[in-house]
């Protein structure tokens, strides 16, 4: 896919859409306007399709878990807090 | 949410309720629904709200629930947002405690998550506070978005090294962690939220402290910069 060397005035307005765009944001006339564009414009249709595979790889990133040393030490200290703080119930009204 | 002067009188716990530990037999209570596998974020509130509430009126089980959920979220958000392992793992343990101490003075059960990640960001900045000489990046991201000319910078995304050619790997996730690393906080703490932890832009916002168009402002500018890092570490 060619990109071109400068983008045009109407791809600098709508780069600064492209996110709201990929999150459902835009009112649907802007929708429309953005798709008709990016499907149109090599540049923008690659801008498009790599922010969308940045925010995938985000997403798939987000389902990590603790290691199991942090969740030991985590829970160790949380021990450590109910027994010195248990018995005058923290969580009771100020 | 929280105040000194909490509105809700829960009942209180007693020492034998102590069972709130995270890594003993797992709670028998429902399971949280990942935000980006199965529910709806409106879902995943609506179950962490239902545990605030069943927590604060002194059930053990739901509180074992929220503090093993918490305990998740905040070692993800501090180790996202802190930078060193050690002031992440101090942040959400603060945030944890803090989360037991308070679960029963919570006023807005369906608001518990902002919260959290608020105080698990308070507490990464106040370590970063109590050490001086940490290298903090403070540089705008503007320069990696295009010019008002209409001209690329020298370091735009070369158009043959894009994501898409990466498989997606464990190599492609440790490059995304140096990426985030690179962020400033803010960014990186906004990426996390919106993208990682699914929160709405408005939950966002009030994590942050700051508008919704800022954060939408902010969350674009960090997607162009990771994209950029990412497809310029392709082979």
């Amino acid at each position: 896919m060619s990109v071109p060397a400068r983008p045009s005035a109407r791809c600098r307005t709508l780069f600064v859409e492209l996110s709201r765009y990929l999150d459902g944001d835009l009112t649907p006339a802007r929708r429309r306007a953005v798709e008709r564009h990016i499907k149109a414009c090599a540049c923008c249709g690659t801008m498009a399709a790599r922010l969308r595979k940045t925010m995938a790889v985000c997403r798939a990133e987000g389902t990590r878990r603790p290691p199991r040393d942090v969740m030991s030490r985590a829970a160790e200290r949380i021990r450590v807090l109910i027994a010195r703080e248990g018995r005058r119930s923290p969580v009771r009204s100020a | 949410m929280v105040t000194k002067k909490g509105a809700v009188t829960p009942k209180p716990r007693t020492a034998s309720s102590g069972s709130a530990v995270p890594n003993r037999t797992r709670p028998t209570g429902p399971r949280l629904s990942p935000v980006h596998q199965q529910g709806s974020a409106d879902r995943v509130q609506e179950e962490y709200a239902s545990l605030v509430r069943s927590a604060a009126a002194g059930d053990t089980a739901a509180l074992d629930q929220l503090l093993l959920r918490a305990q998740e979220v905040a070692w993800r958000f501090s180790s996202s947002v802190c930078g060193h392992a050690n002031d992440a793992e101090d942040a959400m343990q603060e945030a944890l405690i803090k989360t037991y101490r308070y679960v029963g003075r919570i006023r807005e059960p369906e608001a518990f998550r902002p919260w959290l990640y608020r105080t698990v960001r308070n507490a990464c900045l106040m370590g970063r506070r109590k050490k001086a000489g940490e290298p903090t990046r403070l540089q705008s991201l503007d320069e990696v978005l295009p010019r008002s000319d209409g001209r690329t910078r020298p370091d735009a995304p070369h158009p043959g090294k894009n994501p898409e050619q990466l498989a997606d790997n464990a190599a492609l996730r440790r490059r995304l962690r140096k990426a985030l690393h690179s962020l400033p906080a803010p960014y990186r703490a906004i990426v996390f939220l919106r993208e990682m932890e699914g929160l709405s832009t408005r939950e966002v916002a009030k994590v942050m402290g700051m508008t919704e168009d800022n954060v939408k402002t902010r969350l674009h500018r960090a997607r162009i910069q990771l994209q950029k890092d990412l497809g310029s570490s392709a082979q």
